[in-house]
């Protein structure tokens, strides 16, 4: 038993982890195939199309066909390529990709059929298994900055570029957001933070971590709408660019795996894990938290955050570079950041003795003051210059304008008057004359 | 203009709508999702265009099968795009009274370049017989350029059950005029016997025999069919056939081809 | 406390390949593959570390150093574009000994602490990891070295803020947005600009290149398709010496007497000039 981790290991031999990790192995190859398929088809139905649906049924061959097809494509190198380093960037992504659901539990101690050997459903787990995760995290990176770099051509390395500014700033607030959660659970151990959401799971009473940590997770796995470093409208497909066939199936490979990386994180830190939702927890005295019913659980709560990935996909645009560097370090982090200092706040008075009703009643005077400032704060005034503006000039600038916002136009002269028959007449001829 | 404060069009929201309007283009892409789609499976499942649509050409041909058009040129005068191509020819220079339209001219060539055709239509409105009009058919395509020039067989409509293909001559005692009126209205019992003596293997003579016999229907102009919807392995083997024949989507074979052109049996 | 069989392949696998890893960012040219070298060797030190039961530690080492420091540098060896070998001339005269001279002094005293050095078993690492080892690890870095920790933090914070205070500059202008480079946009129409984005050079049959100005829908050349450094070195071609290009070698193909030399020299640089606009006069 490891000091600090819930689950127990002790009956655990060598045989126990190849098999769990060729398991792991196994599901996240199936998953990412079925993942492609998924958002493809999601997508597709949110712009009212019908996605993928030649290949199989409902189209689900339709990621294996691609496989196959990246597969047997010609291997280019390119000649300016650093060739060791760009062949060696897209195994950096993968490898780092695959690591991280070693330490994700899939559920409590399950027993294997027929047989009485009872063993936790995760590969490992240690005191700092979070730590871990932001760690192979934080190396995957280097194989999209190195290739980026290695393909010696603009694009790539601009896009590399970008995606290291910006899973270094992404990074400090995922890591802020996920600070709340050790706090309350008291551990940096997978096992150990499900086990202590039996009560409540942390996205509620943790809900700005858990915002926070949703959005960053976004950018730390480069899915629209922060898709700087592949933006194609303007890095063609940045750091992949120079990338064919196999080494850029690794590429697409290792952004799926991410993908479901983050999202089982996200379940595990704040969704409950692999624990049964509310109404379903209560049946049967906890009957569906044990055996294998919780990997059911922990698939859906997966899933679940899967679909919003592509539901963001599917409704927002991509940011501008700036508006996203500025959203990450001026607004990410501040409400990271002091999310952090309320909830140490929090803790203190826990431990200086004031019970949690005493802190409830509080909080609710205090956001009852606060929506009472709000309600009598007077209203923005309009900016005086506008105002003074509403004399209109229709020749502003020294050529004719339409009114702006609050402007008026004048009253025309001629309003109510008919055009005497003469004056046209006069004009006619005017115009005739300068033809 | 008044001194009324600026209104919005649209109707304005209430305080819950106000307060998720940022995120209401989730809602947007969310119910999108219970829409039914509006694509069109094309290979799969053909949908007909609407009836005016504006498709390949077609010649057609009087009830008892002569062509109508006259050779006159007026839809190649017309075409904006120079895609036609016509030269006529005279009926008086086919053997033993033979006709192929009635009256003086018929049209020996007809081209129609699809790789240039815009399909506006205007020839169909120069068209003083109304040989010339346009069928729904929208499966133009093809790998050659040769292939997409259409000649007067794979534009000529196909002869209707009944109809006697040309040349053969015209109805006893009529001229173009009668033809023109839409008096004739099924081949006679001596075009018949004409077919019967020059092309005695033609396999329309049974058709028409019946036809004047009395045991048929006069015949009708056949309307455009869409071709059968194809599944994959169908769209597959129906694309590397094609390539090989010449470049032109139209079947040139058996059952599927609903508007084959009937003269070149 | 001794090394478990596992621990000590782990560390025989691991230890000469980090040796080679070390020595490779002396001799590896590019700066890139010395970053990852160094790479390599801190991930394999965190490594190490998680094996000697220290998993905080080695965690903590690959985010903060192989994932925040060494993605800074290498940010910086990617911006500033290290790509060739550096320079190997020496600087310093007689560097190279002085350098080789230090080392071999510092090989030497490690060597000389190391041979007389006994390997102990390990003590009290079982105690100390009891309550886990970040627990541990936060009781003394947060009760016996809370003062230093402190003081650290209120350094580090101090310099990030005097980094901050000594590149801040004052914005001289006001503050330029999209907002208002539209407006100066409109603005300047008073002064014949247009809105839209200047007309692109000319595509013609022979010729498509940037000095080539575009025609209007007026049949004649647009001065300002052709880029502006272009006109204000002269470099610019006039259409009709294009065109006039063009026809010379349709004649030439078809047996006409014109000649290469030729034709370079009506397609050259010194056009004749575009044929004035027809004027207003003709029309009334």
């Amino acid at each position: 038993m490891i000091p600090g981790v819930v689950a127990d290991f002790s009956q655990d031999n060598w045989i126990t982890y190849l098999v769990k990790a060729v398991l792991i192995l196994a599901f996240l190859l199936t998953s990412v195939l079925f993942a492609i398929w998924f958002e493809r088809k999601v997508v597709a139905r949110m712009q009212v199309r019908p996605g993928p649906n030649w290949h199989g049924p409902a189209g689900l061959l339709q990621s294996l066909a691609d496989a196959m097809k990246l597969l047997l494509k010609e291997d280019m190198t390119v000649t300016r390529a650093d060739r060791v380093i760009y062949l060696l960037a897209p195994m950096i992504s993968v490898f780092c990709a695959l690591l991280v659901f070693a330490v994700i539990p899939f559920g409590p101690n399950v027993t294997i059929p027929f047989t009485d050997y009872s063993t936790p459903a995760q590969l490992t787990d240690f005191p700092v298994a979070v730590l871990y995760i932001l760690a192979c995290a934080a190396l995957g990176v280097y194989g999209i900055v190195l290739g980026g770099w290695s393909s010696g051509s603009t694009y790539p390395l601009l896009g590399s570029v970008r995606s290291t500014a910006q899973v270094i700033s992404y990074e400090l607030a995922m890591g802020l957001s996920l600070v709340s959660v050790f706090v309350m659970a008291g551990s940096m151990s997978t096992s150990s933070i499900v086990d202590s959401q039996t009560q409540i799971w942390w996205f509620l009473p943790l809900a700005p971590a858990f915002v926070v940590y949703i959005i960053s997770m976004i950018g730390e796995t480069n899915r629209l709408p922060f898709d700087l470093p592949e933006a194609e409208g303007e890095l063609v497909s940045g750091y992949m660019t120079e990338y064919s066939s196999m080494k850029f199936a690794w590429f697409f490979l290792a952004e799926y795996i991410n993908m479901l990386n983050v999202s089982a994180v996200a379940t595990t830190l704040f969704l409950g894990g692999w624990r049964a939702p509310w109404p379903l927890s209560a049946v049967g005295d906890g009957m569906l938290n044990t055996g294998w019913w919780p990997i059911l659980w922990f698939l859906a709560k997966l899933w679940l955050l899967m679909f919003v990935f592509v539901w963001i996909r599917g409704t927002l645009l991509r940011l501008r570079y700036d508006q996203f560097m500025t959203f990450g370090w001026k607004v990410l982090i501040p409400v990271a950041l002091g999310w952090v200092v309320v909830l140490g706040t929090f803790q203190w008075l826990g431990l200086a003795g004031v019970t949690r009703t005493q802190l409830f009643v509080a909080i609710a005077v205090a956001a009852v003051v606060v929506f009472a400032v709000i309600w009598v704060w007077p209203d923005k005034k309009e900016p005086a210059g506008r105002r003074a503006h509403a004399e209109f000039d229709p020749f502003a600038g020294g050529y004719p304008v339409p009114p702006l916002p609050g402007q008026t136009l004048p009253r025309s002269r001629r309003r109510g008057t008919a055009i005497p028959h003469q004056k046209v007449a006069q004009s006619v001829d005017h115009s005739e004359e300068t033809r | 203009m008044t001194d009324k404060p600026y209104e919005p069009l649209r109707p304005k929201k209430g305080p819950i709508g106000e307060l998720l309007a940022p995120v209401a283009g989730f809602g947007v892409t969310f119910s999108a999702m219970f829409k039914p789609t509006v694509t069109e499976e094309y290979p799969r499942k053909k949908t007909p265009p609407q009836q005016r649509y504006h498709g390949r050409h077609q010649l057609n041909r009087y009830a008892d099968g002569l062509e109508k058009c006259i050779g006159c040129e007026l839809c190649a005068w017309a075409c904006p795009a120079d895609a036609i191509y016509v030269e006529g020819g005279d009926n008086a220079d086919l053997p033993d009274g033979a006709h192929v339209s009635p009256g003086e001219r018929y049209g020996r060539v007809y081209q129609i370049n699809y790789l240039r055709c815009i399909f506006c239509g205007l020839c169909i409105e120069a068209c003083p017989t109304r040989a010339l009009t346009m069928t729904n058919d929208y499966e133009l395509a093809g790998p050659t350029r040769a292939g997409m020039i259409y000649e007067k067989q794979d534009l000529l409509a196909p002869l209707a059950d009944g109809m006697l293909a040309a040349p053969h001559p015209m109805v006893e005692g009529t001229t173009d005029t009668e033809y023109y009126r839409g008096e004739v209205t099924a081949p006679t019992a001596a075009q018949v016997e004409w077919v019967r003596e020059h092309r005695p293997d033609d396999p329309t003579l049974d058709a028409a025999a019946a036809v004047v016999a009395g045991k048929a229907p006069a015949p009708t102009q056949r309307k455009h069919e869409l071709r059968p919807s194809q599944d994959r392995a169908e769209a597959t083997r129906a694309a590397a056939t094609r390539s090989n024949v010449d470049g032109r989507t139209a079947p040139r074979d058996g059952a599927g081809a609903a508007l084959t052109p009937g003269g070149r049996a | 406390m001794t090394a478990s069989g596992g621990e000590t392949l782990l560390f025989w696998v691991l230890a000469p390949l980090m040796v080679l890893a070390a020595s490779g960012l002396l001799v590896i040219r590019r700066a890139v593959h010395a970053a990852i070298c160094v790479m390599f060797v801190m991930v394999g030190l965190a490594i190490l570390y998680v094996a000697q039961e220290a998993p905080f530690l080695g965690v903590v080492q690959v985010v903060v150093y192989t994932g925040a420091v060494m993605m800074l540098f290498l940010f910086v060896l990617m911006l500033v574009g290290v790509d060739a070998a550096d320079s190997l001339t020496e600087t310093i005269r007689g560097q190279r000994w002085i350098g080789l001279l230090l080392g071999a002094g510092l090989a030497a005293v490690l060597l000389s602490v190391i041979g007389r050095a006994t390997f102990r078993p390990a003590v009290g690492l079982e105690a100390e990891n009891a309550v886990t080892n970040p627990v541990a690890l936060a009781r003394v870095l947060f009760e016996d070295y809370v003062v230093a920790m402190q003081v650290v933090g209120v350094l580090l914070v101090t310099a990030a803020l005097a980094g901050l205070v000594l590149t801040h500059r004052r914005r001289l202008g006001p503050r330029v947005t999209q907002r208002t480079v539209a407006r100066a946009r409109v603005a300047a129409l008073v002064e014949g600009r247009t809105l839209t984005p200047l007309p692109a050079p000319g595509v013609y049959a022979q010729n498509n290149a940037m000095d080539t100005p575009a025609l209007g829908p007026d049949g004649q050349p647009l001065e300002h398709s052709v880029p502006r450094v272009l006109r204000i070195r002269g470099q610019e071609r006039s259409a009709t010496a294009v065109l006039a290009a063009e026809e010379t070698l349709v004649e030439r193909r078809t047996g006409g007497r014109s000649e290469l030399a030729e034709l370079s020299r009506t397609a050259g640089t010194s056009g004749p000039p575009a044929p004035e606009t027809p004027g207003g006069e003709e029309h009334r």
